[in-house]
C-alpha cells in the first residue's frame, strides 16, 4: 500500500471526514511530511472507493459548498489493520537488526 | 470567500477529469480547492494545477472494471470485427488516393510502388493487390451488413492466401510467385487474421455496430488517416534513403494522432480493450517492414520492427499487470492492490 493511501485510511479510522479534513489530518498525522493536494487526494479516494475500502458517509452544504464525508468500510478497516501489522513487523525487524549491529 | 476568478480557473482545470467523475466530485473538489487557497489568491498555484492534471490523468487511465471481464472482451471483439476492416479499407484507399493525386499534381513517379505499378507487373501481382484491397472491401461491406459468417469467410481467404505465400516465400526455397512488395503492404497478414478471429470469437459486427458511438467512428477516421500517412512514410524512408522534413512531419502527425486515440480510448476499460486490439493491427503496420527483408534495408526494418514490438509488449504488459492487481485486490489477498 502506498503511503498516501495508508495515511488517508488512517485519517478516516477515527471517524468520517470530508476532503479538506482528510488533507489537513494527513498533514498532521505525518508531521507535515505528506501534504496531499486535491488532485492526488481525489485520485486516491476514487481508487480506494473502487477497491471498496471506503464509502460515502453523508453530505452537507457549508457556505453554499458541498462537503462529502467519507468513512472506512469493514474491508477498509481490516486492510488498514493488516497494513499496520505488516509495517509494525517490518519496523520491529529493522530495529532488531540495528540493535544487533550495535547502532 | 476567494475571488471568482480563482474559482473559474479551478473549474477549467477540473474539466480535465472524466465527465462521470466531474458529475460526482466537481462541486466537492471545488470546495476543497477554494478552502485550501490562501486569501487574496486569484490564480491557482502551479503545483496545484499540475497535481490536478496528473490526478485527472491517473483517473482516466485507470480501468473502472477488470480488463479480464469476459463479456467486455466479447464486446471489444465485436467492435473490432466491424471497425478494423473499415479502418484498413479506408486507410488503404486514402494511401492510394494520396499517391494518385501526388502523381497527377507533380507528374513524378511516386514512391508507393505497390499501388501504382499495376500495369507493369504480373497478373498474380495484380490479383494479389486486388484480393487485398477488394477483400478488405468485401469484409467491410459484409460486416456493415451484419453478416458475421460471410465476413469471416471473406477475411479468412486472404489470411490463408497471404499466410501460405509468406511462409513459402520467406522460409522455403519455394516461391508461389506473389511479388514480395504485396507482402510488404501493412495489414496484409495481420488484418485478415485478426479480423477472422474477431468475427468468429465475438457475437459479431451487428453488436459491434450497436456499440460503436459517433466518437468511435471519428476515431476510426483519424486512425485511417494516421495509418495511411505512416504507411506512405515507411515507404518514403526507404525510397528516399533516409529521414527528411517530410518524413519527420508525417511521423509527428502520426504520433499525435496515435496519442489522441490513446487519450480518448484509455479512459475506460472498454477503450483499453479496444486499444489493445488495435495495437495488434498497429503492430502489423509498424512491423510491416520488419516482417520481410525489404530491399535488404535492415536498419530501417529493425527500427520499425523494434518500435512495433515495444508498443505491443508495453500494452500487453500493462494490461496483464493491471488485471493481476485488480484480481488480487478483488480476492482480498495480503498486500494486494495498488492502494
Amino acid at each position: 500500500m502506498q503511503e498516501p493511501s495508508f495515511l488517508i485510511l488512517t485519517a478516516l479510522a477515527a471517524g468520517p471526514q470530508h476532503g479538506y479534513g482528510i488533507m489537513t489530518d494527513v498533514a498532521q498525522i505525518s508531521y507535515g511530511r505528506v501534504k496531499l493536494r486535491a488532485g492526488t487526494l481525489y485520485a486516491a479516494l476514487d481508487r480506494l472507493s473502487a477497491d471498496q475500502l471506503l464509502e460515502i458517509d453523508h453530505e452537507e452544504i457549508v457556505d453554499t459548498r458541498l462537503r462529502r464525508y467519507y468513512r472506512l468500510t469493514p474491508a477498509g478497516r481490516s486492510r488498514l489493520a493488516a497494513e499496520t501489522a505488516r509495517l509494525r513487523a517490518n519496523a520491529a525487524a529493522a530495529a532488531k537488526r540495528l540493535r544487533l549491529a550495535g547502532n | 470567500m476567494a475571488p471568482v476568478g480563482l474559482e473559474a480557473r479551478y473549474r477549467r482545470l477540473l474539466r480535465w477529469f472524466p465527465a462521470d467523475h466531474q458529475a460526482v466530485h466537481r462541486d466537492e473538489m471545488l470546495g476543497v480547492l477554494m478552502e485550501s487557497a490562501e486569501p487574496g489568491r486569484s490564480r491557482p498555484r502551479l503545483a496545484d494545477s499540475v497535481d490536478l492534471m496528473l490526478g485527472a490523468a491517473r483517473i482516466r487511465v485507470r480501468p473502472r472494471q477488470a480488463l479480464s471481464d469476459r463479456s467486455g472482451w466479447r464486446d471489444a471483439l465485436a467492435v473490432y470485427s466491424i471497425a478494423a476492416p473499415v479502418l484498413v479499407l479506408t486507410s488503404t484507399l486514402i494511401g492510394w488516393l494520396v499517391v494518385v493525386v501526388w502523381a497527377r499534381l507533380t507528374g513524378q513517379a511516386t514512391f508507393y510502388a505497390s499501388y501504382t505499378d499495376l500495369a507493369a507487373t504480373s497478373l498474380l501481382h495484380r490479383a494479389s493487390i486486388g484480393l487485398l484491397i477488394e477483400g478488405q472491401g468485401l469484409v467491410a461491406v459484409l460486416a456493415l451488413l451484419g453478416l458475421r459468417r460471410w465476413a469471416a469467410a471473406a477475411a479468412a481467404i486472404p489470411a490463408l492466401y497471404f499466410g501460405i505465400a509468406a511462409i513459402l516465400q520467406l522460409y522455403t526455397p519455394l516461391s508461389v510467385g506473389i511479388p514480395i512488395s504485396v507482402l510488404y503492404i501493412p495489414f496484409t497478414l495481420v488484418a485478415p487474421i485478426s479480423e477472422t478471429v474477431a468475427l468468429l470469437a465475438s457475437p459479431g459486427p451487428r453488436l459491434g455496430r450497436q456499440l460503436m458511438r459517433r466518437r468511435d467512428w471519428a476515431l476510426v477516421a483519424v486512425g485511417s488517416a494516421a495509418a495511411a500517412l505512416l504507411t506512405l512514410n515507411f515507404d518514403a524512408v526507404l525510397q528516399r534513403g533516409g529521414w527528411d522534413v517530410y518524413v519527420v512531419g508525417v511521423t509527428l502527425a502520426g504520433i499525435v494522432a496515435g496519442l489522441l486515440l490513446l487519450v480518448l480510448w484509455l479512459s475506460s476499460a472498454h477503450g483499453k480493450r479496444l486499444a489493445l486490439l488495435f495495437a495488434v493491427l498497429g503492430y502489423g503496420l509498424l512491423l510491416s517492414d520488419g516482417f520481410i527483408d525489404r530491399s535488404g534495408s535492415w536498419g530501417a526494418d529493425t527500427v520499425n520492427g523494434a518500435a512495433g514490438q515495444v508498443v505491443v509488449l508495453c500494452l500487453v504488459a500493462a494490461v496483464c499487470y493491471r488485471t493481476w492487481r485488480r484480481s488480487r485486490s478483488a480476492t482480498g489477498g495480503p498486500g494486494q492492490g495498488q492502494t
